[in-house]
């Protein structure tokens, strides 16, 4: 699987990050990276918790990452449930959170079946 | 860890996003990172020295980015280190918070890595310039700063001089006033000064009496009292001092330092119940300026010892000014005064051991922080942050500043720049550039590339003196440049930075014609002061005055030009020193200074830079028995500046500052023999001096004990002290011998001066025992030699005069020697 293709399984725009990363080794370094993110898991227990602050931290750093990333589907679910937590409407965000939570899912699905495509030393 | 490379704080709490920055980053840049707000100003407790730049999150847990921002501002970190701020929420409210709390740039995410990098490494090279340039201004403010403080000291010390007041009084009024007005400020929020104008009032203190120049000497130095008419004629001084003051130029009459001394000048004497004169101001009429110098004078004048009265101790002169006896002042002063009194005499102590106190360098540069940062924090937000620090630097600069980056060869000017050499801003390839070469001159800047080319990152600076033009004619600037050398191996030059201060002649020639005037004055009276003639004799007193006041000076004779000296009988001769040492490099020659003021009979001046010290050179024309001549004077400013105004005598004195109680005798108050050793020994410029043996001695300690004996030598130093001049130099050698070192005496007064010590101690006294009879035998040499040579001599000398007892044997250091070999060769 290549990073272009791993892109268009994940709902991202291939040619800005490559535009503004230049190099695809490191795209694919970020991608990995990504897996370890621990922000999501954060954002699901804030909400479960009802930790509006905490919450919004975590979203707002999804956000981010899915910015540099150009994850643009993981952005735009990720920047909505953001400014309902901003605007401290954890009902709204947990009713949302099924919405982030599968376009997270696709994110991390293509980034895995990137990765397990790749030679081991890479992995 | 490369200690070459410049340190990046990175605080993000995502650790993608610092992973992001950091792989952009880590090749060029040592990094730390910081995941919240709070690790982030623990860093900074720690680092902030080493930390040129910080990358900033808005949105962390425990304290997000506007809150490290207000710490950052609360402990005044980001005025070294610039913190850019990297966010998403790019909304103008959240940009303008940035801005307001002191971060320098914003920067938007999505991020490109380039962009992020030619940002980071624009502001911190932009830091580190503004650094550099704050630091070239505050050394020319600094530098300004001294030397209207030299001039002030030289000014009010012709005052003191002519006052015969101890040398200490202008000393001890900057003292008191600056005492009294820390005192006023902490009391009270009456009257707000900065900082700048308290500074101010203490040196423009120096000057509160420049109007006893106008008052005939028999009045200013009469012991006893004042005539009624006599009183009114002293009175004049405050009022003279004043129009002194305004006949200076438009211009600088405009000066803030000016106008404080014409307040204090004129309004000194002022009494708070409008008693006083000479306009009876009243209470607050009267500017604190010369309120505060008024009670400071009247305190001192106290306490010191005057021709007219003994000095009062500290309670007695308190007493005296807060019964009311000496004036009416402002209770609020007398309230400072009052809480000052227990230290006061000890702190005034303290002031005249220290005798030229250079402004604070720290000072300034704060200053001028404060003022950088005052007007950029309001634009910040609106202009480019890049170019408006450097323009603000640079145009805020009347100097000439500029930068020259190698290659490409381009050398760029700021406004002050631009108008003088009427240039364009940016001169690429100046070097070839005609227009440029011929305003700035081929000449002086081939030297300033020679300068560059031989400047190393150990020796960055350069200094060199240029003429450029200026109105119609010339003017010399003083150039001071530093080359910006790269941070890798192997080192290159990236640039210069560089500043053009224009010497200011003008000033520094008023000060010393004010010199020149007061010896004619006191030599040569009622002659033209423009153009005049003196008689030999009269050129040997004015050259004996002037070589006291200046470091070097030659009279210059025209036709063939020759540096010639008159001695005391009026006769000419021809002097060897004009044209050794330092006028080695003033050789007289077809258009030398001499040959111009000569031919055109003026006056003119020139600066001479020599082993990178400055020397400032005053030609005038002068007749001698009618035949045209040039005295020319030189002055060592650096040596002025670090020295103190009165040359050799305070060369001295700061030298032996720390260790004048090493250096002093205890029982006697005279040098000791270590000072003798250390200090005096092996100089070589002495031009007369003495050895003093108290006769009999030991026959007092034998007959009376030692307590009497001590009593006998303190009563002896006593004598001997008081009848030498200040500039002389007193030493303890051993027991009962002591040496006195004559500077710049003429052989007459010497043989004259030695006589009337001889004469002083038979005089003597000691109290309680009128059967003692004290006597001395001295011993002269005159004549230039190193010391030691001439103690050898003159202790034969006081060792032959001791077969007759109290009598005094004078020899020039030749015959003496020329003795000592024949008397050597028969003993062979």
């Amino acid at each position: 699987m290549t990073i272009q293709e791993c892109y268009e399984a994940l709902g991202g725009d291939y040619e800005e990050v490559i535009g503004r990363l230049m190099r695809e080794k490191m795209v694919q370094k970020f991608l990995l990276k990504f897996l370890n993110d621990k922000s999501y898991d954060l954002l699901v227990e804030s909400i479960e918790a009802d930790n509006a602050e905490e919450a919004f931290r975590a979203a707002h750093t999804i956000k981010g990452v899915c910015q540099n990333l150009s994850f643009t589907k993981l952005y735009q679910s990720s920047e909505l449930i953001t400014e309902m937590l901003r605007a401290g409407d954890t009902a709204g965000a947990y009713a949302f959170l099924d919405n982030v939570t599968e376009d997270y899912e696709q994110t991390v699905k293509a980034i895995r079946a990137l990765q397990a495509s790749l030679p081991e030393e890479a992995q | 860890m490369n200690p070459e490379k410049q340190k990046i704080l990175i605080v993000d709490d995502s650790e993608m996003n610092r992973a992001i920055l950091a792989d952009m980053l880590e090749d060029q840049y040592d990094l730390v990172e910081a995941e919240n707000g709070a690790e982030a100003i623990a860093i900074l407790q720690q680092q902030v020295e080493e930390i040129a730049l910080m990358l900033l999150d808005i949105v962390m847990p425990e304290m997000n980015g506007f809150e490290v921002l207000a710490c950052m501002q609360k402990h005044h970190w980001n005025e070294n280190l610039a913190v850019i701020m990297i966010s998403s929420d790019a909304s103008p409210a959240n940009m303008k918070q940035a801005y307001d709390l002191g971060a320098f740039d914003y920067i938007g995410r999505p991020f490109d890595p380039s962009v992020v990098l030619h940002r980071v490494s624009n502001t911190m090279l932009l830091y580190a310039k503004q650094r550099r340039l704050e630091h070239i201004v505050a050394a020319q403010l600094y530098e300004q700063a001294k030397d209207s403080q030299l001039m002030i000291s030289i000014l009010s010390h012709v005052v003191e001089f002519r006052n015969g007041e101890s040398g200490s009084h202008v000393l001890h009024i900057h003292a008191i006033t600056e005492l009294l007005l820390s005192q006023l400020m902490e009391k009270t929020d009456r009257y707000p000064l900065s900082k700048t104008e308290v500074a101010r009032i203490c040196t423009a203190s120096s000057l509160h009496d420049i109007g006893k120049l106008s008052i005939p000497d028999e009045i200013l130095n009469k012991p006893g009292r004042l005539t009624a008419e006599e009183f009114k004629v002293m009175k004049s001084h405050s009022m003279a001092g004043a129009d002194l003051l305004r006949q200076l130029s438009a211009v600088q009459q405009e000066d803030p330092l000016v106008k404080t001394a014409y307040e204090i000048c004129r309004w000194h004497h002022e009494r708070y119940d409008g008693g006083g004169y000479p306009d009876g101001l009243k209470g607050e009429e009267i500017p604190i300026s010369a309120q505060v110098v008024s009670l400071a004078d009247v305190y001192d004048a106290l306490t010191s010892e005057r021709c007219y009265k003994k000095a009062f101790p500290h309670e007695k002169a308190m007493e005296m000014i807060l019964g009311g006896q000496c004036g009416a002042f402002n209770p609020l002063l007398l309230e400072c005064l009052q809480e000052l009194s227990p230290t006061l005499e000890r702190e005034l102590k303290a002031a005249t051991l220290s005798t030229y106190k250079p402004p604070k360098f720290q000072d300034m540069e704060e200053q001028l922080h404060d003022l950088e940062l005052f007007s950029s924090e309001r634009t910040a937000a609106m202009l480019t942050c890049e170019q408006q620090k450097y323009q603000f630097l640079a145009e805020a600069n009347s100097n000439l500043v500029f930068t020259y980056t190698t290659s490409p060869s381009i050398i760029t000017w700021n406004a002050a720049g631009v108008e003088t050499l009427a240039t364009e801003e940016l001169v690429v390839d100046p070097e070839k550039d005609e227009a440029f070469l011929q305003r700035f001159g081929k000449e002086n800047f081939s030297r300033l590339l020679q300068k560059v080319e031989q400047a190393s990152p150990g020796q960055p600076f350069i200094r060199m003196d240029v003429d450029l033009p200026y109105r119609t004619g010339q003017r010399k600037y003083h150039c001071f440049a530093k080359t910006i050398w790269s941070a890798d191996e192997p080192k290159e030059i990236l640039s210069l930075v560089g500043e053009l201060v224009p010497l200011d002649e003008e000033r520094l020639n008023q000060s010393k014609t004010a010199l020149i005037q007061h010896a004619v004055r006191a030599c040569a009276p009622d002659r033209d002061l423009d153009h005049f003639a003196v008689t030999g004799v009269e050129a040997w007193g004015l050259t004996q005055y002037l070589s006291l006041m200046f470091d070097r000076m030659r009279l210059v004779k025209g036709d063939p030009l020759e540096c010639v000296r008159y001695d005391s009988q009026g006769q000419c001769s021809p002097d060897p020193e004009g044209t050794a040492g330092l006028w080695l490099q003033e050789p007289l020659e077809e258009d030398c200074l001499s040959a111009k003021v000569l031919s055109n009979r003026c006056k003119y001046t020139k600066f001479s830079v020599m082993d990178e010290r400055s020397y400032h050179i005053l030609a005038f024309y002068v007749e001698v028995d009618d035949w045209p001549c040039c005295l020319e004077l030189m002055t060592d400013v650096s040596e002025r500046s670090l020295f103190g105004a009165d040359g050799k005598q305070n060369l001295v004195q700061t030298l032996t500052q720390y260790n004048q109680k090493l250096y002093t005798d205890v029982l006697t108050g005279a040098y000791n023999r270590r000072y003798y050793e250390e200090q005096m020994r092996d100089v070589e410029d002495h031009q007369a001096l003495a050895v003093l043996d108290l006769d009999r001695f030991k026959s007092i300690n034998d007959n009376f004990g030692h307590q009497v004996g001590d009593i006998a030598l303190q009563e002896y130093a006593k004598t001997v002290r008081s009848s030498i001049r200040k500039t002389d130099c007193f030493i303890r050698y051993g027991g009962d011998e002591y040496v006195v070192i004559f500077r710049d005496i003429p052989l007459e007064s010497f043989v004259n001066k030695l006589e009337e010590l001889r004469g002083r101690i038979y005089d003597l006294k000691l109290p309680g025992y009128p059967e003692i009879q004290l006597s001395a035998s001295i011993g002269g040499v005159y004549g230039f030699g190193k010391t030691v040579d001439m103690f050898r001599c003159a202790d034969t000398l006081a060792y032959e005069a001791k077969e007759e007892r109290n009598k005094v044997i004078v020899r020039s250091i030749s015959e003496v020697l020329r003795a000592e070999e024949a008397w050597k060769e028969r003993l062979l």
